[in-house]
């Protein structure tokens, strides 16, 4: 645009009047547009005025043909100039009569456009009135209306409490208490008599509230004392609307604590006369218990729809702290007969003396309690915790289920006006003091403490159990079967801790699940663990240990034989029960993650449990560790020197060998059939008696020691090529039946010898070095490659090589 | 994730109230709860923390300090690698019970257990009743292994009380590592050399089952 005006000013110089006025409209309009545009957007005129602005541009052209044609026939004409100049003076005041025209047009055009913008202006400022005026009109409807209503209700007021309809007298309350203040402070009104009408409403209405408010009290408790549920129903509901809800509560809760109260009578005269079911006497505490809250659920599930509808959730909650009291008193009268019946507090302390040493055991000998006791209590607490556990999660899922409707009930009117982040804000502020109050409720009140307590005697109860239980297996093991490598003690040790763990499991308290895992840990990694080491560290007996022993039996005045019998049983029951023990115990940990995952807990008591079971894991890897330490005890005593004997007469056999040799050998093997045959002879022996761990473990010590004497005999030889050929078949034949017996495990174990055996192997000392640089990138990491003096000391071995050579290997 | 060298446990105990909770949660969340309510049985948390260039991880076991708890509690001293003792320096009653603790520390404990004593709130200025000087005396005459003074509000030495558990029990747990090594080695190469010495080994056996059975 800037563009065309520019263009306008540069022709129009020197251009008669008219032109100059032309421009100014155009730009006129074109200022005008944007202010007109907001004020009616009806009336466009842009595309007009484009249209206008591309006429002038045409005319503007054709003017610039029109002057050079004129220029063009003046200079053609000069000759005859008078005449021509004349004709062309006329067509100039022509053209400027047509410009003055133009010219009041457009000034038409301009003085129009002024007007359509002043009316369109005026318009909708009648607009914005007449909406002010609007909500005016609504505002005095409202305040018509809320003063009818005020009137009705004031006439009706009285009417309805006469005639005992005090739903629709409370209804009249409820809408005079949310009435919009406006409508009181209303004073300075015209009409006299109007304020004056206001105002007696006013008056009788508030006497009426404190009348009904009376009157709904003195119905409520009268209708509770005379137990008539439908007239309490009818009246607790209506406590709300004349906003007096925890009178309503406290009078209702009157009632129902009435109920409790009976309830708990009841269930207390059927528990003191011993149940009703005869055999369920050691568990009658937990039952009566359980009916008990069975019956308050019952008592809240039945009266809680109506207070809900009424009341709203979160004076549920204040609700059921006020029957709370009454559920604690029960709990307090229950626990005082289950404390003297079942005599908890002296087994209690009894159990802490033992366990905790702080009177020598003899002292209590007699009085020491029995187990099978201590088992009953604990399953009846662990029952009791399960009643209390459910009847919390009954409140917490009819308390806490509509946690939306929470946050949008109690004041919905004002919700429109505040962002949705304030809204969460004040629901996240609404929860938190929710569950601040549930906390209260469950940790805090009477039963939930007393419950901690308990459960805390349980831990103590559980693990007295668990320890007697796990002395008397230790002490009654037997072993049941003649063939069977283990005795009982394994299979009562996991049974009596498993038992232990469920239990405490069962009970819901996560707490007492780790403390009983912590406690049975403690026992395996002590007692039970003691008793196994004590049994392995005893030793095995043979006959190069025999004399020993027979000596120490002697001394005791047994029967040689019979206790050097009898103590290698008990090595080898020990050695395989840590064994099976410590698989066991994984299994059970194994199975317990299993059940526990099924269950939906929050996250911390998952990690807790989680992390507890752990520990049954290191207990299994302390008795794994026993095992192994025995089996190297048995290896020691039973195995280690008859394979050194066995393995003597090989150093003796001529290295340095002929082709016939070899030959020779190839069909009359000089040594290792019968070697291996020995050793096979001891792993045949030994393989029935041995939990597969523990022969896993001998086989494997077995290798190694075949392993380390073979090497030794070798250190002692001197080789030539056949004698090192003789020795490579030698070592498949090792391999061979390692392989055989233990698997690719055992092979390992004579890696190294594997290593020397190929560096004896080589044509020259060059192609030795391949190998054993060839060796060092192919070893695995549990064989270690041989150094740089070993290599040296190897190939020495071999008669043949030049020792100067051997020496300047690097 | 769990490539951590070392996992120990460090259990809290001390009076109810002085703060063990908010020391944990300082610790591990960064945060501090106002108002927070009493622990019921036993809150557990994990933080991996480094020491040099090793991943530790802390399993940390914040005890309820309320009586009725304690037969719950006490079952953690035993597989605990750590325990911190902590009392509230503005209130002297709780300075009073710690015999009490160390009694049971010393009961049910396993007797290498790195033993801290923390005196926490120490953002209570004027409201102090127990000195520094009277609780370091304590920690020197009862064999704590370290004594600090704290405050979770302000998170003075939060962070220090727990590398220092880490670093302590770190440190101890490679000594015992190289130990086990030392023996290992002693054990093979007494065996290799045959015969005679076997009750070396035995001994040697004995002594490294007694470190891993703590009893």
């Amino acid at each position: 645009m800037p563009e065309s005006a520019a263009l306008h000013s540069r022709y129009l110089s020197g251009v008669p009047a008219g032109r100059k006025n032309g421009s100014r409209i155009a730009s006129e309009g074109k200022d005008k547009n944007p202010s007109k545009e907001p004020a009616e957007k009806q009336f466009d005129f842009s595309r007009k005025i484009r249209e206008l602005r591309l006429e002038l541009e045409i005319k503007k052209r054709e003017e610039e043909r029109i002057e050079k044609d004129i220029a063009i026939i003046l200079e053609e004409n000069t000759i005859d100039g008078g005449e021509q100049n004349r004709s062309f003076g006329l067509a100039v005041t022509r053209l400027n009569n047509h410009m003055l025209v133009v010219e009041n047009s457009a000034k038409q055009l301009t003085s129009a456009l002024k007007n359509i913008s002043s009316l369109a202006d005026t318009i909708s400022g009648r607009v914005s009135a007449l909406d002010v005026a609007k909500t005016r009109v609504v505002g005095c409807l409202q305040l018509a209306g809320d003063m009818r209503d005020l009137g009705v209700c004031a006439e009706g007021i009285d009417d309805a409490i006469r005639s005992e309809d005090f739903e629709t007298a409370s209804q009249h309350i409820h809408r005079f208490l949310t009435l919009d203040q406006a409508v009181f402070q209303i004073r300075e009104f015209k009409q006299k008599d109007a304020t004056d009408s206001i105002r007696h409403s006013y008056e009788v209405l508030s006497s009426a509230k404190e009348r009904l408010s009376k009157i709904l009290k003195s119905r409520l408790t009268e209708a509770v004392q005379k137990e008539d549920v439908a007239e309490m129903q009818r009246f607790v509901k209506l406590f709300p609307m004349i906003h007096e809800s925890d009178e309503g509560l406290q009078r209702y809760s009157v009632f129902l604590n009435q109920k409790i109260d009976k309830l708990a009578e009841d269930n207390l005269k059927i528990m003191k006369a011993g149940g009703t079911d005869d055999n369920r006497r050691n568990v009658l505490y937990a039952d009566t218990l359980f009916m008990f809250f069975e019956g308050v659920a019952d008592i809240i599930e039945s009266n809680l729809p109506v207070l809900e509808h009424s009341y709203g959730l979160e004076k549920l909650l204040d609700f059921m702290f006020i029957l709370q009291a009454r559920i604690d008193e029960f709990f307090r009268r229950l626990l005082e007969e289950f404390d003297t019946r079942r005599r908890l507090s002296h087994l209690n302390r009894l159990v802490d003396d033992i366990l905790h040493h702080k009177k020598s055991a003899t002292d209590h000998l007699e009085d020491s309690p029995d187990p099978l006791e201590v088992d009953a209590i604990a399953s009846e607490i662990c029952m009791m915790n399960t009643s209390v556990d459910m009847y919390w999660r009954f409140v917490g899922r009819r308390i806490g289920k509509n946690d939306v409707d929470l946050a949008r009930s109690p004041s919905g009117d004002d919700d429109e006006e505040i962002d949705e982040e304030a809204r969460l804000e004040r629901q996240r502020l609404r929860k938190e003091a929710k569950e601040q109050k549930m906390d209260q409720l469950l940790n805090r009140s009477r039963v939930g403490t007393k419950m901690q307590e308990l459960i805390g005697k349980y831990c103590l109860l559980e693990h007295f159990y668990m320890l007697k239980s796990v002395q008397k297996a230790i002490k009654s093991d037997a072993k049941e079967d003649v063939g069977g490598l283990t005795s009982s003690v394994v299979d009562d040790v996991v049974f009596i801790i498993r038992k232990s763990i469920r239990r405490a499991a069962g009970s819901g308290n996560v707490d007492s699940v780790c403390a009983t895992i912590n406690n049975a840990t403690a026992l395996l990694d002590t007692v039970v663990h003691n008793s196994l080491h004590h049994n392995i560290q005893a030793g095995y007996v043979t006959s190069a240990n025999f004399a020993s022993e027979a000596f120490t039996a002697y001394q005791q005045g047994k029967q040689v034989k019979e206790a050097a019998e009898s103590q290698k049983e008990q090595f080898l029951l020990a050695l395989n029960n840590s064994a099976k023990l410590s698989e066991l115990l994984i299994e059970l940990q194994k199975g317990l993650i299993m059940e526990w995952s099924k269950i939906k807990r929050p996250p911390v008591e998952k990690n807790k449990l989680e992390h507890s079971t752990t520990q049954i894991e290191e207990s299994a890897k302390k008795l794994s560790s026993l095992a192994k330490h025995g089996a190297e005890e048995l290896f020691k005593s039973a195995f280690k020197n008859k394979i050194r004997q066995g393995a003597d007469p090989y150093q003796d056999i001529d290295r340095q060998m002929t082709m016939q040799d070899v030959e020779h050998y190839e069909a009359h093997d000089p040594f290792m059939e019968h070697f291996l045959a020995q050793i096979d002879r001891l792993l045949v022996e030994n393989e029935p008696v041995l939990f597969p761990d523990n022969y896993k473990t001998i086989v494997l010590l077995t290798s190694s020691e075949i392993a380390r004497q073979i090497e030794a005999a070798i250190a002692k030889c001197q080789f030539n090529r056949y004698g090192a050929l003789q020795l490579d078949r030698e070592y498949r034949q090792i391999c061979a039946y390692l392989t055989n017996v233990a698997g690719w495990s055992a092979r390992e174990k004579v890696g190294r010898l594997g290593q020397i055996v190929a560096l004896l192997n080589v044509e020259t000392i060059d192609e030795a070095m391949e190998v054993w640089h060839n060796s060092k990138t192919m070893t695995t990491s549990t064989t270690r490659t041989l150094t740089l003096p070993e290599v040296r000391k190897v190939l020495a071995l071999r008669a043949d090589f030049p020792t100067i050579a051997i020496k300047s290997i690097e | 994730m769990e490539d951590y060298k070392y996992l120990f446990k460090v259990v809290l105990v001390g009076n109810a109230g002085v703060g063990k909770t908010c020391l944990v949660r300082k610790f591990t969340q960064g945060i501090f709860p106002p108002g927070q309510s009493a622990t019921i049985g036993v809150d557990f948390m994990i933080k991996t923390v480094k020491v040099g260039n090793d991943k530790i991880k802390l399993q940390i076991w914040d005890t309820a300090g309320q009586e009725r708890f304690r037969s719950i509690t006490q079952s953690y001293y035993r597989s605990a690698h750590a325990i911190v003792l902590v009392y509230d320096v503005s209130c002297q009653p709780s300075f009073d019970c710690l015999p009490e603790w160390l009694g049971e520390i010393e009961s049910y404990a396993n007797r290498r257990v790195l033993k801290i004593l923390v005196g926490n709130k120490v953002d209570k200025g004027d409201e102090r009743e127990v000195p520094e000087r009277i609780g370091r005396d304590f920690s020197d005459v009862n064999h704590f292994d370290y004594f600090l003074e704290t405050s979770a509000l302000d998170a003075t030495n939060v962070d220090q009380l727990f590398e220092q558990v880490a670093t302590r029990l770190t440190n101890d747990m490679k000594i015992t590592d190289e130990r086990v090594h030392q023996y290992r080695a002693d054990a093979t190469n007494t065996s290799s050399s045959s015969g005679g010495p076997i009750k070396l080994i035995d001994r040697a056996q004995t002594q490294l089952n007694s470190c891993c059975s703590r009893q």
